[in-house]
């Protein structure tokens, strides 16, 4: 991590040249003012083809121990890199073969002949490991820790965030809604490591978001662990995302399939979701995969807006807006040839 | 030194040469005692003569006569003995066939105290050597390991199997997580007990705290970690012990801060609850039925009663119900390893936590005072389908059917 290497990878992670089209980039699906999500309920790639998940936010990703919504291996950001850079099944960047065609195109261009030396001593031309080690210092650097809540829990502004999402912090750090169980620690997700921890700490839940045929399967191809573990009971778990910025980040779970905050709210009261018709039909709230803490519970009108309230608070717009994470590209430049703000 | 012994004897010396001359006319010439020195093997020994607490050494007392010789041959008709002042400072205990040889056991603490030696010919009264001054002290630090082992009944635990017969009713069961803090490790000895000073190894043990973690990441497990940590590790005085007891828990001190910038192995997300709450100072997380209708039994101790202006703030008093476990076992000293067990009961494990079950017979054979007893007066957070899940609930008992097992060796 030094300032030359962030900035070089702030470049590429908006550079539209690491596309198989030349049109489209890292931020084309991790939109800052999103806090690095899409807006969309599952990404779409370069080539306009559609991927199985939704597009996870990238705030305090250097501190995830799980990189994505289910792989267990990716522990780098380094490595993560490869995937959407390189996947074919499905395409996001769709550089598979490009590889010397980019690597010389960006080693040509003038801003990355200044950045390089700066960032990698002793390197001359853009390569897959500069990359990819730029990349992951630039995403590093997207820390998001100046929400109102933080304001009020970490810093000396008590009032920073209203009686009603005080209450809400009440009410999801309690033993009858059970949320930070498996959305603890500061980042708001149990899958988080930080300096001084001897251990890795993995976890994935089924939060009994599908039960297809009363089997507990879920929609292919998003099986969750099971992909990586081959483990029936893996069915349906997958990571469960840092709620920092939740609110900006819409639709949610890891294939969209809910659009607003207060469904989310619906299906976790509920203990799962039940789909009464369709391909997708099935009673979640049985999935015999389901993790134990999703028991239901009740909430009042003035809980749910408590809630509401609280997870409202974790917006940062500081985050949402820093210069420093924004575009460097200027419409028109040879990394924004499509004029992208 | 021997100076000093020997100075310190000089009125008995008199005194018993008179005695002699009177009662022994026809005695072999100069066996009368002018002084005393006390060997340990070949070791003289010197004031303050130096004893090690709990124990024992072989001494000898050899008899000099007054230019210095020793006396040889006073077997057949004289007698010895060692007394040590306060009487409980040492045993002693003769030797069979060796008359001037003693089996000397300090008491179980340090002190200080005196002894004399006595000599006779039918009665070891007729002169007497001392007092002489005597330090019983601590045993040297020493390293100790501590061994526990987790069973579910007789069997070893581990993540993956399923254990069937385990409550009452009987129930098949599958571990999801077993996982425990405990503090306060000492170990018992004739004479008290000695704090264990853990080794400070970065990862397991903090201060006077260690995590046990029996889960390994396998099969159910796996939202656990891969390591396992099933010893503990320091330092204590080389007492001959006969137990061992700890503290199951974190103690308040350490129990609600922030787990983000706790050392570790104070820092997993999976162990805390938050500030308020503190750590889960036992996790126990099994499925019951398995393979048939699977129901979830999941204990997790903690305090409760804590209280604070949020969750996420800590208190500054302690909780109405600390949860601190004491547990105390007993080893066989001998063998090098205890049969310590303590046992956490299941009860009915299928129940659905609506009402606490009364205590069944104990499964397991407890020695000493063991978590049997105490688990019942524990507020256990059990967490199954239709339970309230309410953090002040109180549980007739606890639940958990594997038992640590421990071992106490030198190394």
């Amino acid at each position: 991590m030094t300032l030359p290497k962030i900035e070089l990878g702030r470049r590429l992670f908006y550079d539209q040249r690491l596309s198989v089209t030349g049109g489209f980039s890292c931020a084309s699906c991790h939109e800052q003012a999103r806090a690095f999500t899409d807006g969309r309920a599952v990404g779409i790639g370069a080539t306009g083809e559609a991927h199985p998940r939704n597009s996870m936010s990238l705030a305090n990703v250097a501190y995830g121990s799980v990189l994505t919504w289910a792989n267990p291996n990716e522990l780098t950001l380094e490595h993560q890199a490869l995937t959407p850079m390189f996947g074919e099944t499905p395409v996001e960047l769709g550089l598979a073969g490009k590889e010397a065609q980019v690597f010389a195109t960006l080693s040509a261009d003038t801003t990355y002949a200044r950045l390089l030396p700066a960032a990698f001593p002793g390197e001359s031309t853009v390569t897959l490991a500069t990359i990819t080690r730029a990349l992951a210092a630039f995403q590093r650097t997207l820390i998001s820790g100046r929400s109102p809540y933080d304001r009020y829990r970490y810093g000396d502004a008590p009032n920073a965030i209203s009686a009603s999402a005080k209450r809400g912090e009440a009410l999801f750090f309690s033993e009858a809604q059970e949320c930070f169980h498996c959305h603890g620690t500061f980042n708001l997700t149990g899958a988080t490591t930080w300096v001084g921890k001897q251990f890795v700490e993995q976890e994935f839940h089924n939060t009994g978001l599908y039960n297809l045929g009363g089997t507990g399967d879920y929609p292919s191809p998003n099986f969750g662990l099971k992909i990586f573990t081959g483990l029936a009971a893996d069915m349906g778990r997958f990571k469960a995302p840092t709620l920092r910025n939740i609110a900006v980040t819409a639709p949610y779970m890891h294939d969209g399939s809910i659009a607003t905050l207060d469904e989310v709210l619906d299906h976790y009261a509920a203990g799962g979701r039940t789909i009464a018709s369709g391909p997708n039909a099935g009673v979640g709230s049985a999935n015999p995969f389901k993790s134990d803490f999703l028991q239901g519970f009740v909430l009042t009108t003035q809980d749910r807006a408590d809630l509401l309230a609280f997870l409202q608070s974790l917006t940062d717009s500081t985050f949402l807006t820093d210069t420093a994470l924004a575009n460097p590209w200027p419409p028109g430049s040879p990394g924004n040839p499509g004029g992208t703000p | 030194m021997l100076r000093s012994l020997s100075a310190t004897v000089l009125l008995g010396t008199v005194l018993l040469a008179a005695a002699c001359s009177s009662d022994e006319s026809s005695a072999p010439h100069g066996h009368t005692p002018h002084t005393v020195k006390v060997f340990d093997g070949a070791s003289e020994l010197t004031e303050p003569v130096q004893l090690t607490a709990g124990q024992t050494v072989r001494v000898e007392v050899k008899f000099y006569d007054d230019e210095g010789g020793e006396l040889v041959g006073l077997d057949a008709d004289h007698v010895a003995d060692v007394a040590f002042t306060p009487a409980g400072l040492a045993s002693v205990a003769a030797v069979a066939g060796e008359p001037f040889q003693f089996d000397v056991t300090a008491q179980g603490t340090p002190g200080s105290g005196t002894f004399t030696v006595g000599w006779g010919h039918d009665d070891p009264t007729d002169l007497v050597f001392g007092p002489f001054d005597v330090d019983v002290g601590a045993p040297a630090p020493a390293a100790v390991t501590i061994q526990f082992a987790a069973r579910v009944g007789a069997t070893p635990f581990a993540c993956g199997q399923v254990y069937g017969g385990v409550g009452s009713p009987a129930v098949s069961i599958a571990p999801k997580d077993f996982r425990m803090y405990v503090h306060d490790v000492r170990l018992v000895h004739a004479g008290g007990e000695e704090p264990l000073a853990l080794d400070q190894d970065g990862t397991w043990q903090h201060q006077n705290l260690a995590l046990l973690d029996f889960e390994d990441a396998t099969g159910a497990c796996s939202n656990g970690t891969a390591p396992t940590h099933t010893v503990i590790t320091g330092q204590a005085p080389a007492y001959q012990y006969t137990g061992i007891k700890f503290k199951l828990g974190v103690p308040f001190a350490l129990n609600h801060a922030d787990v983000s910038l706790a050392p570790s192995p104070l820092n997993l997300a999976a162990l805390f609850w938050s500030w308020q709450g503190g750590y889960k100072f036992l996790r126990l997380d099994a499925t019951v039925d398995p393979a048939g209708t699977p129901v979830a039994h999941n204990i997790h101790l903690g305090s409760t009663g804590c209280t604070s202006s949020g969750p996420t703030d800590a208190p500054t008093t302690a909780c109405t119900q600390p949860n601190v476990v004491d547990v105390a076992l007993t080893m066989d000293p001998d063998a090098g390893r205890g049969g310590g067990r303590g046992a956490l009961m299941p009860g009915n494990m299928a129940a659905d936590g609506g009402a606490p079950a009364a205590c069944p017979a104990p499964p397991i054979p407890s020695a000493g005072r063991s978590l049997r007893g105490s688990a019942s007066r524990s507020a256990v957070r059990r967490r199954s389908p239709r339970a309230s899940s309410r953090p002040s609930r109180h549980e007739a008992a606890g639940r958990a059917p594997p038992a640590p097992r421990h071992r106490l060796q030198r190394r």
